[in-house]
């Protein structure tokens, strides 16, 4: 159920962000999630795509500093109130968020979450119970 | 004013009889007390009775930083530890720094010198000076005190920071002299405009700067927005610490005080002497000194040197602004910084060897230091609050090593130039010119 997240360093200039995905395109990758944290001097890329480990190897190629991470991709009915009642679950299980961001693209009628977690495996396990639908990487990598 | 007119003013054929006498009376005493100096001239085949004239100087060896460093701390010193009375040194730049000691005999040269420095700046037992040097193992603080205290004026000795204050105990105490380095007096001047102090109330007349670079259009800032004559002031630790050299009211040069330092230009390649006029590295030799006379010092420091007389009747020899360095020493707030210090701190966050970039700029007054520092895949990390640690702790050592704030930077992987052989590590994007002090 983990997800493979590939993460770039970005420096805080024009053009940067795009440098990334232009790998990307020439590795004719398509990308799932994306998401853009930014800080004062830097920012940081998350990304899920549909081959991680060629994604990894294009784009530390291009010298980017690049990093793999496990994350979750939870789906969410698309209504008012479905993250809340996700949050909830979550909290309930005592699981602290690092970050999340959702995905870009769905088939379906569903919302799609991606969660970094502290102890991904514990969390993992710990909403199996759940009534919650944790997507494997082959849902999350393929067509979703 | 002139201090000592005696010498000050000395006609140059009997200064050069007694920088003969002395120098010939230091060179035995170091031979005589110091092993390594005297394993240098019996490499060379030479003796202290081989020093007849002042050119026979030209046949003495040189003594780098470098030697400063093999023979830390007290290698060097001519005098036993029991009759040094002070310790100074430098900031310890590329690994362990310079190490300066001081009998009470050097210590009252020390003054006798800041006496003669802070008098060509009309300094007198009427003034109260304000000395924002630091002090410690800095000579800057203590060498500027007991000038002051020499000439009689009233010293308070504030040392650097905490601005406002300064400015209140400028105003309050009626301070008529300001010593410090020329970047903070900028910082001064803009934290007076920002509480808009107006400084021609004040009473405030002269300036002593010195210990970093700085160009005229600096000085006139600086006067301008304080409202005061600023002088330059110029020294080395390895040598004295402040109290070496000085400007005069005529602003053509600082005056070396050659009756106890004897200066040479060279060619900074070959090590040859040139002619007067010339530009190279300014070569000092201490020949009165008693705990830590060093002979021909190599100071990097870039002048040129003219002999004539000057208006103001000193018969010292005038030296330029010292336009560079010969090495590559950035001096930062007044701060000796090397680009292999900051490469230390960053070894220590990362197992690969680091890339790094320093890039020095003017804002505004003061000097800042940029540190770029390029994103390995072992300290990278998805997580921002984890990378602005890692900015926060290599500040943090800087800050601890070099007691300077450095901004530091990540930047992209490979995205710093590589050049063939010696790295370019520092951009210095200050206007040129200047003087180190």
């Amino acid at each position: 159920m983990k997800v493979k997240q590939i993460s770039v360093f970005l420096e805080n200039k024009i053009g940067h962000v795009r440098m990334v995905t232009d790998e990307l395109t020439k590795a004719n990758l398509n990308l799932r999630a994306i998401s853009l944290a930014d800080s004062k001097d830097f920012g940081i890329l998350r990304m899920v795509v549909e081959d991680p480990e060629r994604a990894h190897a294009v784009l530390r190629a291009a010298n980017h500093a690049v990093k793999e991470t496990d994350v979750i991709a939870v789906e969410v009915p698309d209504h008012p109130g479905g993250l809340s009642d996700l949050l909830k679950t979550m909290e309930g299980c005592g699981v602290n968020i690092e970050y999340m961001y959702s995905v870009l693209e769905r088939k379906s009628d569903k919302a799609v979450i991606i969660l970094r977690v502290e102890n991904t495996d514990e969390v993992i396990e710990s909403l199996k119970n759940q009534k919650l639908r944790l997507l494997s990487s082959k849902e999350v990598y393929g067509v979703l | 004013m002139i201090w000592d007119e005696k010498h000050e003013c000395m006609p140059r054929e009997q200064l050069r009889e007694l920088q003969l006498t002395r120098l010939k009376r230091v060179i035995r005493r170091v031979h005589k007390n110091v092993p390594y100096f005297r394993k240098k001239l019996d490499d060379l085949g030479l003796s202290p009775s081989d020093i007849k004239t002042l050119e026979d100087l030209q046949k003495l060896p040189f003594i780098t930083k470098h030697e400063l460093r093999e023979t830390y701390p007290f290698g060097l010193f001519a005098t036993p530890l029991k009759d040094v009375v002070r310790i100074h040194s430098s900031s310890g730049t590329t690994g362990k720094p310079v190490v300066a000691g001081y009998t009470k005999a050097d210590l009252n040269l020390w003054a006798e010198l800041m006496a003669r420095t802070l008098s060509a700046g009309d300094v007198t037992a009427n003034d109260v000076v304000q000395n924002s040097y630091g002090y410690g193992l800095f000579t800057g603080g203590l060498g500027i005190h007991y000038g002051a205290e020499k000439v009689g004026a009233t010293v308070i000795p504030i040392s650097g920071g905490n601005t406002k204050r300064q400015l209140m105990v400028m105003e309050d105490f009626g301070v008529t002299v300001l010593a410090c380095t020329p970047s903070y007096s900028l910082q001064i001047a803009e934290v007076a405009e920002e509480m808009n102090i107006d400084m021609s109330r004040l009473k405030l007349r002269v300036g002593v700067f010195g210990a970093e670079p700085w160009s005229d259009t600096m000085r006139s800032e600086i006067e301008e927005r304080l409202r005061i004559t600023a002088m330059d002031i110029y020294g080395l630790t390895e040598v004295i610490g402040p109290g070496v050299a000085t400007e005069c009211q005529h602003r053509c040069g600082l005056h070396i005080f050659e009756d106890h330092f004897i200066p040479e230009v060279i060619d900074a390649d070959t090590g040859k002497v040139l002619p007067e006029g010339s530009i190279g590295e300014l070569v000092l030799t201490c020949v009165t000194k008693q705990a830590f006379p060093v002979i021909r010092f190599r100071t990097r420091d870039i002048v040129s040197l003219r002999y004539q007389p000057c208006e103001c009747g000193r018969t010292l020899v005038r030296m330029n602004r010292v336009t560079g360095r010969t090495d590559d020493m950035l001096i930062i707030r007044g701060v000796n910084v090397f680009p292999s210090q900051i490469e230390h701190v960053l070894v220590g966050f990362d197992e690969a060897q680091p890339h790094y970039q320093l890039i020095v700029r003017k804002d505004g007054p003061m000097d800042t230091l940029e540190v770029q520092v390029e994103v390995s895949e072992e300290i990278f990390s998805d997580e921002i609050k984890n990378l602005q640690l890692i900015e926060k702790k290599i500040e943090h050592e800087i800050q601890s090593m070099l007691g300077i704030h450095a901004k530091v930077t990540l930047v992209q992987p490979k995205t710093i130039e590589r050049s063939m052989g010696k790295a370019k590590r520092v951009i210095d994007l200050r206007k040129e010119g200047g003087i180190a002090g």
